[in-house]
């Protein structure tokens, strides 16, 4: 049996808080006793439709609808091309801003000191400090 | 800074700056203001170049007249300069 409470998922946390009846979802408290394995699969199913992606968990005892461990998951995918470490998770999509000609260091010996042209792209290696 | 090394400098700051606008000019290859400065600098390496060649010999082969003799191997290297 998957317990939520374990897993440091705020998120999680608060979805397994509640069940869903006809009337829509309702605030439980955790029940401290046999635990509902029906529920349990409702919730897990839910969690995936509401956040979109299957989560890792933790344990053996993988309840019934929950995703599987990771490692079970990426070892689905060693012998075909997709997958692998983050095998089930929901792809990400990729973008950058167009660099524009704004913002040029106009003095060249600047802009060789600096490593680059444009201010922009200026971000100073400085381990341990924040901008 | 000695006048070699001043020239030399300048010579590296120039192509570090058409390295760089050039970069930007394969993502946009119409960019006027980017064609523009990639023209003003090419010049200002030229100027540089010729006046480091001039004075202190080829940087590169193409800096060689030999008509004057294969002086590359006979002077000083520029990274010994």
């Amino acid at each position: 049996m998957m317990d939520y409470r374990n897993t440091g998922d705020p998120a999680l946390f608060g979805l397994a808080a509640e069940s869903v009846t006809s009337d829509g979802p309702v605030s439980q408290p955790f029940s401290e006793g046999r635990p509902d394995r029906r529920a349990s699969g409702r919730r897990a199913r839910r969690d995936r439709r509401l956040t979109g992606m299957s989560r890792p968990t933790q344990g053996s005892d993988t309840p019934e609808g929950a995703p599987a461990p990771i490692a079970e998951r990426g070892s689905e995918s060693e012998d075909c091309c997709g997958g692998g470490f983050l095998a089930g998770y929901s792809l990400a999509m990729a973008y950058f801003p167009d660099q524009s000609w704004d913002g040029i260091y106009e003095d060249e010996e600047a802009a060789l000191k600096q490593g680059t042209l444009f201010a922009a792209l200026d971000f100073p290696f400085c381990p341990g400090c924040r901008r | 800074m000695n006048e070699r090394e001043k020239l030399m400098r300048r010579i590296q700051a120039c192509c570090f700056v058409l390295t760089e606008t050039g970069l930007y000019l394969d993502a946009h290859p119409s960019c006027r203001k980017a064609l523009r400065y990639f023209e003003k600098y090419s010049r200002m390496r030229d100027e540089a170049l010729r006046q480091y060649e001039a004075k202190y010999g080829a940087l590169t082969y193409n800096g060689i007249h030999a008509e004057n003799g294969w002086n590359w191997v006979t002077e000083p290297f520029p990274w010994e300069a």
